[in-house]
């Protein structure tokens, strides 16, 4: 099933905002937004939307050897062009969240 | 902990699927490395490759596949290498044999031949890596036509060249030296460049033997023959030990 540009949006933005408290990992982004229940994409999709950022240059990767000595990881880390889209997409967002609020408010 | 092989195989899959739609091989490396470290961890927590993919492998792989440049850096590259070294192989070829003559359709006839051939390969490898396992059948048909391809083609070209008459080149002794010395360094630089040994070891198979047998009173037949087993001995030797190294590491 295909996402809908709608969901790949918030998952952007949902992934920038963790990326902004601290380097992290593949797996890790795909835990926290699981246990903050954004359950509605599979833990698989957050690559090609990594790919889409890191292309656009909002975040950069380094390789770092895990601390059990194995093979290495790919941590990702927020670019400069990366925090003004994090700020961007969380004005975004308040308009939009408060605009939607508000409609589904009055039907009730 | 080792990866199951439901997630060795769609990673595989999914590298096929990437170089034969021409992405960068370092990139591709680096995603299917990622992916590869994701699915350890989530195999530990109990979980398979469909929970986190969560679709299709096919709509996975075309996903990610449109979020990767195409990498015409790195498609020049394959094009001019695999032209420059069918030229080597016939040069090589025709150096043993110590004539060296041209046509024009032969000259503009190969490169087209390396060219459709390679294009063909990558569609066909692009489609065999998101079909599903059940379609064996396909899969088969498709190596064989694509197998008969290049023959099928390399004979078109002879028969071309018998019936359309075009300007040719031929070297005299000097030039085939030059050019038999081109032709080895583009062997040895391809091989240091892909970093196997195929390259030097097929020529080597090819037209020793038949540089061998060509000085001894053998007649022709027995001296082919003689050449085609060594070639097909000395191939499956070093599939073998290939096959064998491959599997210690």
């Amino acid at each position: 099933m295909a996402m809908s540009q709608m969901l790949k949006g918030l998952l952007e933005g949902c992934l920038l905002a963790i990326i902004s408290k601290g380097e992290t990992y593949g797996y890790e982004m795909s835990e926290k937004l699981q246990n903050y229940g954004f359950t509605m994409v599979s833990e698989g999709s957050i690559y090609p939307v990594l790919l889409r950022m890191k292309k656009d240059g909002w975040v950069e990767t380094i390789q770092k050897t895990l601390p059990s000595g194995g093979p290495k990881r790919k941590y990702y880390i927020l670019t400069e062009s990366g925090q003004q889209e994090l700020l961007a997409f969380k004005q975004r967002w308040a308009e939009v969240s408060n605009g939607v609020n508000r409609v589904l408010e009055e039907d009730e | 902990m080792e990866l199951s092989k439901k997630s060795r195989d769609f990673l595989d899959d999914l590298s096929v699927y990437l170089i034969s739609s021409g992405k960068s091989e370092t990139e591709v490396k680096d995603i299917v490395f990622e992916l590869e470290d994701h699915l350890l961890e989530a195999e530990q927590a109990g979980k398979d490759v469909d929970d986190v993919i969560g679709q299709s492998p096919k709509s996975y792989m075309q996903y990610i596949g449109r979020e990767m440049a195409f990498d015409k850096k790195g498609f020049m590259k394959i094009i001019a290498m695999i032209i420059l070294n069918l030229f080597a192989y016939i040069i090589i070829g025709n150096f043993i044999q110590g004539e060296m003559t041209f046509s024009t359709i032969q000259m503009v006839g190969f490169p087209l031949v390396a060219l459709l051939f390679l294009l063909a390969a990558s569609q066909a490898f692009r489609a065999m890596s998101i079909r599903t396992k059940e379609s064996k059948f396909r899969n088969i048909l498709t190596y064989s036509l694509l197998a008969t391809l290049p023959m099928l083609s390399f004979l078109g070209l002879m028969v071309l060249d018998i019936f359309i008459e075009t300007p040719t080149v031929t070297f005299g002794s000097n030039g085939q030296l030059v050019l038999f010395i081109v032709a080895v360094i583009i062997l040895l630089i391809t091989s240091v460049w892909t970093k196997t040994w195929i390259n030097l070891i097929i020529p080597i198979l090819l037209y020793v033997p038949q540089y061998a047998f060509s000085r001894t009173s053998l007649p022709f037949e027995q001296q082919s023959i003689f050449s085609m087993l060594i070639l097909f001995i000395g191939m499956a030797i070093f599939f073998l030990v290939w096959a064998k190294k491959n599997k210690e590491d």
